[in-house]
């Protein structure tokens, strides 16, 4: 019973999260040939493309929070979600991200002078297969007051947890099948013994 | 040997001979995930011992790189700076790299697997500190988890990226045969909960894809 619970836990675990697997594989082998990715790119970020350009109605108080406005500037273009709050510069003016794991964006919210209004300028990212990729591979969660983004964390931690349950669950289902014990330590201990030497070499 | 049997062989073997990688990829995402839990155990800031050694390594001959350099020129820097400290031997076993950290000084980091290495080389006076990291095992996994590239020069630098290469294929082969394993399978439950699982695992990633 317990090598049947052991087995489906595995399967279930594995059909669920093959996505997951299938993209972090992929996306490390992207990471891995980046020099690739930078000639047919070119180095840096990928650029930004305007979207649109809005009058921001109102303005600031001082003493405002970042935090407070990002979320109001994103909420005024309908974009509210995961995106990080730097200081304003000197001259009022605010630039931020907002994270899009296909396409970020970058906000720029200028304030009110004299009769003009403030404004706001949404530009988004080109899409970059390596950019892409690499965020992707990165994004993790619990540090938005998104209820999303915690889901993707949680997911990623699930993950996690389950890499630990096919190793080790693997191990039980090898050891369980005597036919294969023989040439399954092979690999065991060559794969072992070549983790072990990198370790101290490198 | 049939092919459902060599499919079975091969997703065990694999398994087998990558799961100290899996395990290590696996325990190691822990870390970048849940970043509070080293800095807490840790503190925020690695912790630098400095060698009894403190290279006066001035050569006029010496060419430094400008602000800005690109990294190609800041690696033939930091080979320079290594041989002058008689550690000549890190440029082909670890990972090294140059960064202006001020107007007169550059910092040669080298990472290697146990520990790290840093060498504080001012511009100005050419002379070097060498500091050694102390171990953490946050970083000991973290940093086992971002090695890779083929930018570093060495045999071995290599051969650890194609490593990872083959790391990569193999959990995509995983899915492959896995997914192969479980169309066989005769029980029917299995097949229909199956499918609940794969659909709400593509749905769920395609939802994030789109939303997130």
């Amino acid at each position: 019973m317990f090598s049947k619970v052991l087995r489906r836990t595995h399967m279930y675990l594995a059909l669920f999260l093959a996505p997951w697997v299938a993209m972090y594989a992929v996306s490390t082998m992207v990471m891995n040939h980046r020099g690739l990715f930078v000639g047919m790119y070119g180095r840096g970020p990928a650029p930004f493309e305007k979207i649109r350009e809005v009058t921001y109605p109102g303005e600031f108080a001082d003493g405002t929070s970042s935090e407070a406005m990002t979320e109001a500037i994103l909420r005024n273009v309908g974009l509210e979600g995961a995106h990080n709050s730097p200081m304003p510069r000197p001259d009022g003016t605010l630039v931020f991200q907002r994270q899009d794991i296909l396409r970020p964006y970058r906000i720029t919210y200028t304030p009110p002078a004299g009769t003009e209004a403030g404004k706001v300028l949404v530009e988004r990212a080109r899409f970059q297969w390596n950019s892409f990729m690499g965020t992707i591979h990165r994004r993790r969660g619990y540090q938005q007051p998104y209820a999303l983004d915690d889901a993707w964390g949680f997911i990623v931690d699930l993950f996690i947890v389950a890499t630990v349950v096919w190793a080790l669950s693997g191990l039980w289902m090898w050891w369980e099948m005597k036919v294969t014990r023989k040439w399954g330590a092979v690999s065991l201990g060559a794969g072992a013994a070549l983790f072990a030497f990198f370790l101290v070499r490198l | 040997m049939n092919f459902p049997h060599f499919n079975r062989r091969l997703h065990l073997y694999l398994s087998l001979g990558l799961l100290p990688w899996v395990l290590m990829y696996g325990i190691s995402s822990y870390f970048f995930a849940h970043p509070e839990l080293g800095r807490a155990w840790y503190g925020e800031r690695m912790r630098w011992t400095q060698r009894a050694f403190i290279a006066g390594v001035p050569n006029p001959e010496r060419h430094i790189p400008a602000a800005g350099a690109p990294p190609e020129e800041m690696r033939e820097f930091a080979k320079g700076v290594l041989a002058s400290a008689g550690l000549r031997d890190l440029a082909d076993s670890a990972s090294f790299g140059a960064y202006r950290t001020g107007p007169k000084q550059i910092n040669v980091y080298v990472y290697r697997f146990l520990g790290s290495t840093q060498i504080r080389f001012n511009t100005d006076t050419q002379n070097a500190v060498v500091e050694e990291s102390t171990f953490r095992w946050d970083h000991f996994f973290t940093g086992m988890h971002s090695r890779g590239g083929f930018e570093q020069d060495g045999f071995w630098q290599y051969a650890w990226a194609v490593v990872v290469d083959v790391a990569s294929l193999g959990f995509l082969l995983w899915v492959a045969t896995g997914l192969y394993m479980w169309w066989t399978l005769g029980a029917r439950t299995a097949r229909a909960w199956g499918w609940v699982a794969l659909l709400g695992g593509v749905i769920s990633f395609v939802v994030f894809l789109m939303k997130l």
